[in-house]
């Protein structure tokens, strides 16, 4: 079988017992690759000759009976807005094309720490804003599952990556939904974690107060070994909780499932959703049932009603915000002015896509004298009663089933026309960013067509080594998702 | 028209730390290359948070603390955003509707009336960078460009805003003087204006004596006591004109011109500027605990106020002797250290305010480079006391120990100065060695010839120079006329 | 709380404020998003939300404040090396007028 079809913790015990060396797995997935992104254009930047010298490094290390990490010789992609030294960084904006930065991010340097060799940098919506990975300046990704699908976003490079077999880890960020969704949309799984249980130092910010890292794989645990590397307290970033993380290795192979309590969500339009999304939430339920676990239904209503309303006042808001640093004078991209304003003006203008400008514009006006006190203040105060009516929930449950994207990966080019309905997508997963709750987008097989049906499954806050435990016991009985093939349509469970 | 005069003042102060507020670059940035005092951090670079410097903190509770306010536990930080070029992030981060401080006062002295000025709060806040102007008077506008040093961007700066509860430009100095004065003892700011680690802006208006409210207008660019005063003094006449001829006042923002003794308008622009201020959610809480605080408390030093009473009343000394030996800290400590080296307190702060004072000045130092100890001058002030030597004597010491930086005994061995009274035999061995170098002169008293005096005088003073001026004269003259009559 | 239109002239002013340009053609369909996403917000506002206060975030264990250490940047001349408007050690801007600027410079 080709390296390239094994899982992260097979390959790692590959390179560390002498099966094959970290330059030979590498090669393999550099391989798959070059196989494939002509079509699926997942990758934006690969860096080949770091990513070598890395892999020869370990192998050093094995020679000399030194321990490279859990991950020892796993190769790793990384979204494009994830801050990675001496390779470009661009956020698929024209804003930065040339950008390279002088450092790593954290989650990256933690990665490389536990041994795992980065090969480059993924495709994502341009500065994250959307979720079908189709504003990049390096073009549209395609869905491997099915070519003539997006594969959603806006970390749909890294979801494809993994989808395809590029690598069995892939890091991505996740501000409403764009791990999760892009997950569900290319058939792996997908990991928001708690928010400030991964640090957001060199994540090139979309909204400070919503933004995670987290982990694409295979299966969950790859997810948990991910995660173990991720996870730890940073002094860059004051939001990275200090505390001691449990293992979420040990969580994941732990017995998940007996006497737990799983909550169904109800109380919203189940016709508003796909049926093979429904079909897969019910069948999740059956198997926690046949697992010795207790089902119960809730319902969130303030949280389905005014969420996304709730979350698109804030992350519009902090976007505005946030991206105002882009100026054209220390870095990025530069455009004359005759004036200070001029320059700003032009700069912003011809560097920033149609997409990003719009949200810039939205989000001043949120914030803006007036609205900011009928609009954005009053979504800070349902943010706080969206998050007490979770940790409600979970006061009775251990985890919640729900659906991630009301509809299955749409066709590409679909132009939508209504804001509010492109919106309304984030409907189900953005919440969970706004009570900064871990969530698992799990595979729970493909329809006939061979389109991919994730489910969500939501914890309580800092539940994150439970949920993966919980996520487990799932995908012991329902299996993980095949590495899909991108000439042709469909994946298979395996 | 009598109209009184309201002003407020926000005095911002760079706090001491070694870093700046939000990263780990040194605050050490004066004269320093541009754009050598910089990070990825206060540059803005994409991806970078910021980082609470918690010294920063400390020093904030401290000046908060000196001026009576409560301290806050969980106050934030806000985001104030404008487009500049000298803010990389095209926000401020500050704090906003929590301060870190809020509520205290500061009592001030304008020509022997005390007056309390509340202070709204204390809050802390990042500074931005500079920009210099390539036209030859330096001014922005008409500047084909300009260039930007971002060494002081990111500075720590505690903002210090009272209420509008000053009435004369008078009050105003008086107000940042103290402000300075506690910063400095606190150990908080050097609280230099002129370079910039002390920044006062100043909102005037004029009201009516019928209680109505006047147009508030902002100035800046004062950066210095005297410039304040002028500031305040033109702009009140300004004002006055304005309205007594029946114009109305814009609220704006003017600049204090030094050179031309006015103050001219900003921007034309009316109305508040839009801030959109928003939580800054990159920043947990800044954690001020009570016990944390109680601790800063205990270790604040005694404040500059208390110091000047206790000196008035536990040394005897005037209200304007106290307020100048107190003025800087290190130097009341050197006067107590004097005191406790035995001069006594009268004594040591005549020549602490003149003859040290003026050993400084010449030397353009402060009292910590001075390298005559407290303790030596207290002992050279207490050998006066005690008449071993005399004050013109201590002064050519002074001289030589500030000059040479040699210790008390060695100096006045260098001035021939012989220490301690003379002994009984030291004098009587004095005035015989005179009386057997002049035999003539001697013999004219003895034998009853020297009518006029002046020979006895003659030997008298032979006496005084043999034992270097520090026999007593009378004692000289009794034991001269017991051996030469005896 | 009140539900707001945003007019015309106030987008105008937001554009101005975030230093952006917004071609004429795209104006209408930028005022439609806004006041799409304001209609969207506008239930919120019928929420009962006294004694509520904004959000903050639960931890386990905050972090200790950074400690007052300083440490030198070495990545600082690779840095101007590439920045858009170096000019020798400075970054340079072209002309500033007071009027059009809402930025607070002393001078």
């Amino acid at each position: 079988m080709e390296i390239y079809r094994l899982s992260a913790k097979e390959i790692a015990r590959g390179v560390r017992s002498g099966k094959f060396s970290a330059v030979e797995a590498l090669s393999a997935h550099i391989a798959r690759i070059k196989e494939c992104d002509g079509t699926v254009n997942a990758v934006v930047t690969l860096a080949e000759e770091e990513a070598y010298r890395r892999a020869r490094d370990i192998d050093a290390m094995i020679a000399r009976n030194e321990d490279p990490g859990p991950l020892a010789g796993v190769p790793f992609l990384v979204k494009d807005n994830f801050c990675t030294n001496g390779i470009r960084t661009t956020c698929c904006s024209k804003m930065l094309i040339d950008w390279v930065p002088c450092y790593d991010a954290t989650p990256v340097r933690n990665m490389r720490d536990a041994g795992a060799v980065l090969m480059g940098k993924t495709n994502m919506d341009e500065f994250a804003m959307g979720s079908t990975t189709e504003s990049s300046v390096f073009g549209p990704t395609l869905n491997p599952r099915d070519i003539g699908r997006v594969p959603g976003g806006s970390s749909g490079g890294s979801a494809a990556a993994v989808a395809a077999g590029y690598c069995p880890i892939a890091l991505g960020s996740d501000t409403g939904g764009s791990i999760r969704q892009p997950s569900a949309f290319c058939g792996v799984q997908g990991m928001k974690p708690s928010y400030g249980q991964v640090s957001r130092y060199g994540i090139v910010a979309y909204v400070s107060s919503l933004d995670q890292v987290g982990p694409i794989t295979r299966n969950i645990d790859d997810m948990a070994a991910a995660m173990d590397a991720l996870a730890k307290a940073d002094e860059n970033d004051s939001t990275c909780d200090a505390y001691a993380r449990p293992s979420f290795s040990r969580a994941a192979a732990a017995e998940g499932m007996r006497g737990k309590k799983i909550a169904v969500l109800s109380g919203f339009d189940r016709s508003s959703v796909d049926v093979p999304l429904i079909e897969a939430m019910d069948r999740a339920a059956g198997v926690c049932r046949d697992l010795g676990a207790e089902i119960v239904t809730a319902d969130l209503p303030i949280t389905m009603k005014h969420g996304v309303a709730c979350y698109y006042m804030i992350a519009l808001g902090d976007a505005s915000s946030k991206l105002a640093c882009y100026d054209g004078m220390r870095y990025g991209f530069h455009a004359d002015g005759k004036t200070l304003s001029e320059m700003y003006k032009k700069s912003r203008n011809l560097g920033f896509g149609d997409e990003v400008r719009r949200r810039i514009l939205i989000g001043t006006c949120v914030l803006t004298r007036g609205y900011y006190d009928n609009y954005y203040v009053p979504a800070t105060k349902v943010r706080r009663m969206i998050a007490d009516e979770y940790a409600a929930l979970f006061a009775e449950a251990d985890a919640l089933i729900c659906p991630i994207s009301p509809a299955l990966p749409y066709r590409r080019g679909l132009v939508e026309e209504d804001p509010v309905r492109i919106y309304l997508g984030d409907a189900f997963s953005s919440t969970a960013n706004l009570a900064g709750l871990p969530s698992i987008s799990l595979n729970m097989g493909f329809t006939p067509e061979g389109l991919p049906a994730n489910i969500q499954l939501m914890g309580p806050r800092y539940g994150d080594a439970g949920l993966l435990s919980i996520a487990s016991a799932i995908e012991r009985q329902v299996g993980s998702p095949d590495i899909a093939d991108p000439s042709a349509k469909g994946g298979r469970k395996q | 028209m009598k109209r009184n005069t309201v002003i407020g003042l926000e005095i911002h102060l760079q706090l001491k730390t070694r870093t700046k507020l939000f990263c780990r670059c040194s605050t050490d940035y004066i004269g320093a290359t541009p754009n050598t005092n910089v990070c990825p951090i206060c540059l803005a670079v994409p991806g970078t948070l910021p980082l609470l410097n918690e010294r920063a903190v400390e020093l904030a509770i401290r000046m908060g603390l000196g001026l009576h306010c409560s301290i806050n536990d969980n106050t934030r930080f806000h985001r104030k955003h404008y487009f500049y070029a000298d803010l990389p992030k095209a926000y401020q981060i500050t704090q906003y509707e929590h301060a870190i401080a809020v509520g205290g006062y500061l009592d001030i002295n304008t020509g022997g009336a005390a007056k309390r000025i509340r202070i709204h709060h204390l809050h802390l806040e990042e500074d931005a960078g500079k920009l210099v102007h390539p036209t030859s008077d330096g001014r922005l506008t008409g500047a084909a460009y300009s260039l930007v040093d971002y060494n002081r961007g990111g500075m720590p700066l505690s903002e210090i805003v009272s209420e509008p509860d000053i009435s004369s430009p008078a009050e105003a100095v008086a107000y940042i003087a103290q402000v300075r004065q506690l910063a400095r003892y606190l150990d908080v700011s050097d609280g230099e204006m002129e370079s910039g680690s002390l920044r006062a802006d100043l909102n005037i208006s004029l009201s009516n004596p019928d209680g109505s409210l006047g147009t508030r207008v902002e100035i800046k660019n004062v950066n210095s006591l005297k410039s304040a005063e002028r500031a305040l003094e033109y702009e009140i006449s300004r004002q006055n004109r304005v309205l007594d001829e029946g114009g109305t006042l814009l609220q704006e923002t003017r600049l204090w011109d030094d050179a031309s003794g006015v103050t001219r308008s900003m921007r034309s622009k009316e109305g508040v500027r839009d801030y959109r201020y928003y939580l800054e959610m990159d920043l947990a809480p800044i954690a001020a605990k009570p016990d944390y605080v109680e601790k800063i408390r205990l270790g604040l030093p005694e404040m500059p106020w208390e110091k000047r009473e206790r000196f008035a009343k536990a040394y005897g000394l005037s209200q304007e002797e106290s307020a100048q030996l107190t003025e800087q800290r290190e130097i009341a400590d050197y006067f107590e250290a004097c005191v406790a080296a035995k001069a006594p307190p009268s004594k040591a702060s005549n020549w602490i305010r003149t003859e040290v004072q003026r050993m400084l000045n010449e030397r353009g130092i402060g009292i910590g480079d001075f390298c005559v100890s407290a303790q030596q001058l207290g002992r050279l002030i207490a050998k006066i006391e005690d008449k071993e030597i005399s004050n013109t004597q201590a002064k050519d010491a002074l001289t030589v120990m500030a000059n040479r930086g040699t210790g008390l005994d060695e100096a006045l061995k260098i001035c021939g100065i012989s220490c301690g009274r003379l002994t009984k035999e030291e004098l009587e061995a004095a005035v015989r060695k005179v009386l057997a170098e002049e035999p003539a002169a001697a013999e004219a008293v003895r034998s009853g010839q020297d009518k006029k005096g002046s020979k006895f005088k003659f030997l008298m003073g032979l006496v005084m120079k043999e034992t270097r001026g520090s026999a007593d004269p009378a004692e000289v003259a009794g034991l001269l006329g017991s051996l030469l009559n005896g | 709380m009140i539900k707001m239109e945003m007019d015309e002239q106030r987008l105008r002013e937001v554009i101005e404020l975030s230093r952006i340009g917004l071609p004429e053609e795209e104006f209408k369909d930028v005022l439609d998003r806004v006041n799409a996403v304001l209609r969207m917000c506008d239930e919120m506002q019928d929420l009962r939300m006294d004694g509520v206060s904004p959000f903050e975030w639960d931890i386990i264990e905050a972090q200790r404040m950074r400690p007052d250490v300083p440490e030198v940047w070495e990545g600082r001349d690779d840095f101007l090396r590439q920045a858009p408007v170096r000019d020798g050690d400075f970054f340079r801007v072209p002309r500033i007028i007071p009027l059009e600027e809402d930025g607070v410079s002393e001078e």
